[in-house]
């Protein structure tokens, strides 16, 4: 284990994660998950519906913690969350929302972030009067201007129309790409999934453990459908014989 | 129309005032015209802004006092369960302490001098703006404590940005209901102790039998306590409310 740059993967060797429920008894949510990614590389995270992808989400930001095992960051340790939510302060501006994550960003990545994301018209508007497009957008910004060394993004272009969802994936992938931000995406649609990470992590159901890692070789622009057919394919079984 | 009403309204309890002071006499009911040419008195000797700024100041110092000590204590036993535990039934007991209780009290234990003023009508306060105040900080949204987290705001940042926001509109509804509160209790607590104010010139009154200066303070005393409710306090809760409204 010696080779260079382990100390800027992200690690994580969960082995247990429990949480209280309301009855009391604590439950089982996560089981074995190891995996690790490099520097630049965008992971994907399916697995069936309360399985426990935002848990582990949220476990890796320190939200909540692990009951045995350990989650270790990229060097740096600079963390940008996109929750399932856009959780925007409904008092501040646009711009202010972005800066008050990232008090030490510049004016010139901002404006390039704002820029690329298509929200340089709406810096001064306030969250009530986005949609939900736009306020995903803004909570892609915040996470980004902080400069992150590890990006987590929980299902981030869920409920949106088909045309805005494929926008906002292009939009987001080229920030992830010029900025070769290690990234982890929770998504429940394999075609998404397929479509935005080099590798595919698949969770079980409860207790969830990590079913399958795999990786989609094909370079990201040439993923159309002949040549992706039979990944797809593959994480369909991965899915099913659980 | 509203206004028009408004004014009618006024210029017929004027009307009733006068039909009442010419059947109960003018020792009893004095006329408005009489009430007006003693508060022109009083203001001419400069008494009655002497009195009404003492009581302003009184009203001002003991609702600073309880709003900020409220807002503290309201803060703290909404995030700490263990804190509420404890101190919550002596909350209770302030709440039902009858305000003469507490004045007494602390002109017996205080001494009868202005901080024993200040502190019992800041304490008949406090318990009502730590109660409100509660209700606010066991609102706070859990997910934006969680952004915060996750994105290291400093804790100057979360009080100024996140936690006072959302307090806002609860500290808004502790202020306009703590004045009502406030600036009625200072009047009894300058009868029982103090030597000038509102408070102080209505008992004078009332020792002499005098309507006509009672009426030349209460009268005065109530326009500035209104003028302030509707240019101060109400603008401040539509400043807090803002955000709800930002057109597109
Ligand atoms: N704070 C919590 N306390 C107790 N149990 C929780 C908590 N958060 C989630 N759970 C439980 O953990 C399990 C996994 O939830 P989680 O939200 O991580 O799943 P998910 O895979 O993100 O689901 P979805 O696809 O609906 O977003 C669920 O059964 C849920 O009830
Ligand atoms: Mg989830």
């Amino acid at each position: 284990m010696s080779r260079a740059g382990d100390s800027d993967r992200l690690e994580v060797a969960l082995e247990c994660l429990s949480l209280p429920q309301t009855s009391g008894a604590a439950r089982q949510i996560l089981a074995d998950v190891g995996f690790s990614l490099a520097p630049g590389e965008v992971g994907a995270l399916i697995g069936p519906s309360g399985c426990g992808k935002t848990t582990l989400l949220r476990a890796i930001a320190g939200l909540v913690g692990v009951t045995q095992g350990r989650v270790r960051l990229p060097s740096g340790g600079r963390l940008g969350f996109v929750f399932q939510e856009p959780r925007l302060l409904p008092w501040r501006d646009v711009e202010t929302n972005v800066r008050l994550a990232a008090p030490d960003a510049n004016d010139g990545d901002l404006d390039a972030i704002f820029t690329a994301l298509g929200l340089s018209d709406h810096r001064r508007d306030f969250p009530a009067s986005l949609s939900l497009g736009l306020a995903r957008r803004v909570a892609i910004a915040r996470a980004f201007a902080i400069r992150p060394d590890i990006l987590l993004l929980d299902e981030p272009f869920v409920s949106l129309d088909t045309a805005l969802t494929l926008r906002l994936r292009q939009e987001l992938m080229g920030l992830i790409e010029a900025r070769s931000v290690t990234s982890l995406i929770v998504t429940h649609s394999v075609d998404e999934a397929i479509a935005l990470a080099d590798r595919v992590l698949i969770l079980s159901s409860r207790p969830a453990r990590l079913i399958a890692d795999v990786p989609i070789p094909t370079p990201r622009r040439e993923r159309d459908g002949s040549r992706i057919a039979r990944v797809e394919v593959e994480i369909a079984g991965h899915l099913s014989a659980d | 129309m509203n206004y028009v009403v408004r004014i009618a309204s006024l210029l017929l309890l004027l009307i009733l005032w006068q039909i009442g002071s010419n059947h109960f006499g003018p020792r009893l009911l004095p006329p408005p015209m009489s009430v007006l040419a003693a508060v022109e008195e009083q203001a001419r000797s400069g008494a009655l802004f002497v009195n009404l700024g003492a009581t302003l100041a009184r009203v001002a110092a003991s609702f600073a006092l309880a709003i900020s000590f409220g807002a503290v204590i309201g803060v703290l036993m909404g995030r700490h369960p263990a804190l509420d535990r404890i101190a919550d039934s002596w909350v209770v007991i302030l709440l039902n302490l009858p305000a003469l209780v507490i004045i007494v009290l602390a002109y017996v234990w205080i001494g009868l001098n202005e901080v024993a003023a200040i502190s019992a009508v800041a304490l008949n306060k406090l318990p009502n703006a730590i109660v409100t105040v509660r209700e606010g900080a066991r609102a706070l949204d859990r997910q934006l404590d969680e952004v915060a987290q996750v994105f290291r705001m400093s804790p100057s940042v979360r009080a100024r940005h996140l936690i006072l926001p959302q307090l806002a509109p609860y500290l808004a509804a502790a202020a306009r209901s703590g004045l009502s509160l406030v600036w009625k209790i200072v009047l009894v607590v300058e009868l029982m102790g103090r030597s000038n104010g509102v408070g102080f010139e209505i008992g004078v009154a009332f020792q002499l039998f005098d309507i006509r200066l009672l009426l030349a303070y209460a009268i005065p005393f109530v326009i500035v306590m209104l003028a302030i409710e509707t240019f101060l306090v109400q603008p401040f809760e539509r400043h807090v409310a803002r955000w709800r409204f930002r057109p597109a």
